[in-house]
């Protein structure tokens, strides 16, 4: 892993065509069932992934240039690789729970992931993950953390308390979200990992309601966000998220702006089964 | 003439079934698709690749519904799948296997099927990753924010 800025060393041409560029960015002919090569255009990146050797090179012009996103959630498509080469998924999600029980909460930018999981670790839920999460499919459904960070919209910041992180961009909030380094308690929940018992799908509407989604529904609102964020993902992604979609009840999260109301509706939900 | 043989577009195309409905994500243009009911078992009957007709009657036996209709709707379907670049016309003809389809739900009547179509994602594709490099084959640096 290494940047040229700081080391000095410059990239060598690649040895493809920029037509081999496929439209996510993967280099198609260096892509296959073990090696996997992607080139970010977003923030001037490259990943490789050779699963059968489990080695993994990660390049970037600048890091002092680093896109915020990229610096809250590093290394995103090589941990995605690395999971479906042990039969896991990157999961775009993010995850709350208790007592061992977490729920997904799922769906695109904007859909209120981040609010919601931050209220939850607020009121004293355990914290997976407010983006991304690592979930294992079998033998039983299992979430894990990965990333003791969290992004969300600076507004956002004031619903929560200021104990709840450290705000690592704090003078850049008029054009980045706010990146949250969560204290030493949270992070270290991230490992243990809990049973999922629910899929949520949160929408803002104004009002706090819940009600069940087809499994449909919930793989709806759970995989393209999730296949599209990681360049595709792997040939058994969408299987392995239909798999979890299958056994794993679904639901629609209402949101409003009673963030008790919330909290209690997600606490149900890791408790019920 | 013989009639064309029409097959999923893998790995284009990544697809699933779950009961009655089947998700499927075209990666090159970042659109994806829900198929409800009729929709899902046309679909599934193209998984292996198949033709209108062999489908059309496999779902008119399935729906005891009007064999005009049915063939009808799957034609007009499958076209509708091939303009959206879900479906692709199959140069190895006929594939190994039988669909895997549900058992059809109690009550279940044969309607004209529909193609739900998602686009919040497509702007990921957008860029065009070719014309994102520089002289040096690599992706341009961000100009500072600042």
């Amino acid at each position: 892993m290494w940047d040229s800025a700081a080391s000095g060393i410059p990239m060598p041409r690649p040895p493809w065509s920029p037509n081999d560029l496929k439209p996510l960015g993967l280099v198609g002919p260096y892509c296959d069932d073990r090696f996997h090569t992607a080139v970010d255009v977003h923030t001037a990146s490259l990943s490789t992934f050779d699963a059968a050797a489990r080695r993994a090179q990660f390049w970037l012009h600048d890091a002092r240039r680093m896109a915020y996103w990229q610096s809250a959630s590093p290394l995103r498509l090589i941990l995605s690789w690395w999971a479906n080469s042990v039969d896991m998924q990157l999961t775009h999600a993010a995850a709350v729970g208790s007592a061992g029980r977490a729920v997904l909460l799922v769906g695109g930018a904007g859909a209120g992931k981040s609010t919601t999981s931050l209220a939850c670790l607020a009121a004293g839920l355990d914290f997976f993950g407010d983006d991304y999460c690592l979930v294992a499919v079998q033998p039983k459904p299992r979430v894990h953390g990965v990333y003791a960070t969290a992004k969300l919209q600076p507004a956002a910041l004031a619903m929560l308390p200021s104990n709840i992180g450290t705000v690592r961009n704090a003078s850049r909030l008029r054009r980045e979200k706010a990146i949250l380094d969560l204290p030493a308690p949270a992070s270290r929940r991230l490992a243990d990992g809990a049973a999922i018992t629910a899929i949520v799908a949160p929408c803002v509407t104004g009002r706090v309601a819940l009600e069940r989604i087809s499994a449909g529904a919930s793989l709806r609102a759970m995989a393209p966000s999730t296949i599209f964020g990681l360049f595709g993902a792997t040939s058994g992604s969408l299987r392995r998220l239909a798999s979890l979609a299958a056994t794993v009840p679904g639901y629609r999260l209402e949101l409003g702006a009673d963030v008790d109301r919330v909290v209690d509706a997600v606490t149900s939900l890791v408790r019920a089964a | 003439m013989t009639e064309r043989v029409l097959a999923i577009k893998v790995p284009v195309v990544t697809h699933e079934r779950l009961d009655d409905e089947v998700i499927a994500i075209n990666l090159e243009t970042g659109i994806y698709y829900a198929l409800v009911g009729t929709a899902a078992d046309i679909w599934s009957s193209f998984d292996p690749a198949s033709t209108t007709s062999v489908v059309a009657d496999q779902l008119t036996l399935r729906y005891g519904a009007n064999a005009s209709r049915v063939k009808s709707d799957v034609e007009a379907f499958s076209l509708r799948l091939e303009a959206a670049g879900l479906l692709i016309c199959s140069t190895d003809g006929h594939r190994e296997g039988a669909p895997v389809i549900p058992r059809l739900a109690p009550g279940a009547r044969w309607e004209t099927p529909q193609l739900e179509e998602y686009r919040d994602m497509a702007d990921l594709v957008l860029l065009d990753p070719i014309h994102q490099v520089d002289e040096t084959g690599w992706p341009r640096l961000p100009e500072p924010q600042e």
